[in-house]
């Protein structure tokens, strides 16, 4: 009878992870994962069916990190401003402390898996955005757009600034240094909230 | 994936390949009583053969993948 191990199972997810952002979804052998989590072959079929299962529950166990820390101390009935702010706040600290599990869910993003995946993704996340959303709509605070054209311009700044914090170098010929702080972040935030008043 | 801790997981190296050698185990397979789920990882080299069963036994199967003309050993680490 092989039992589960949760220490084990989690080294295999963390080497999983590393060895798919550092080599690719070709880099991934079951062979080379067992060795570097130091447990035997075997014992990786006893968590995952096979190498596409565990791909697709290495994804949604980011996520669901990813999604929990996106909802602490986030309350959908807040104003527009202050719920935004606080998305800003918590998505920025997430892929700032998390960018192996923000490059990898990239990865998926343009792959295969990335169809199967977003089938997936976490209900009360989805239900918590919708909500917020909704509710600045109707309180007027928000125009209301396509969610595509909404999302880009509510969240892709702010991910744009993340990256080019993260790269530590700014655009002027990338001599001086970017560092993405609370006043860059409010200035921003500021211009993308006038940007969806209606 | 839950595990339930009256199934048994079974795992081998075969060298199970193309659909018709799947059709092949499947046919096999199919009919134990004993096994639940079973799967081949047809993307790793090992080509590795997963079983969720119920009490069957891994010699048996063995011997009726081995029977059936494919390689089956268990997987050493």
């Amino acid at each position: 009878m092989r039992m589960r191990d949760e220490s084990k199972e989690l080294a295999i997810r963390e080497k999983a992870i590393k060895m798919i952002v550092e080599k690719g979804f070709d880099g991934l052998s079951m062979q080379k994962l067992a060795r570097a989590a130091k447990v035997s072959p075997a014992t990786i079929y006893i968590y995952f069916k096979d190498r596409d299962d565990l791909i697709i529950q290495l994804w949604i166990g980011e996520m669901q990190k990813m999604a929990k820390a996106t909802l602490e101390d986030f309350d959908p009935n807040v104003s527009f401003e202050e719920g935004l702010r606080k998305q800003w706040m918590n998505r920025a600290r997430f892929c700032m402390e998390n960018q192996q599990s923000i490059h990898f869910m990239e990865q998926i993003r343009h792959s295969p898996y990335d169809l199967v995946c977003q089938k997936k993704m976490d209900k009360t996340f989805l239900t918590a955005m919708g909500t917020f959303v909704h509710n600045a709509i109707k309180r007027k605070e928000l125009v209301p757009l396509p969610l595509e054209v909404y999302w880009s311009i509510a969240y892709s700044p702010l991910y744009q600034l993340v990256k080019l914090h993260t790269m530590g170098r700014g655009m002027m010929g990338g001599a001086e240094k970017f560092v993405l702080d609370e006043k860059i972040m409010n200035q921003t935030l500021q211009l993308v909230v006038k940007a969806l008043k209606p | 994936m839950n595990v339930d801790n009256a199934i048994d997981i079974l795992i081998f190296k075969t060298n199970i390949d193309t659909e018709q050698d799947l059709n092949k185990v499947a046919s096999l397979l199919n009919r134990e009583n004993h096994i639940r789920k079973w799967n081949v990882d047809l993307q790793d080299i090992d080509r590795v053969l997963r079983i969720e069963s119920e009490g069957a036994d891994q010699m048996e199967i063995k011997k009726k993948i081995e029977y059936a003309g494919f390689l089956c050993e268990d997987l050493i680490d």
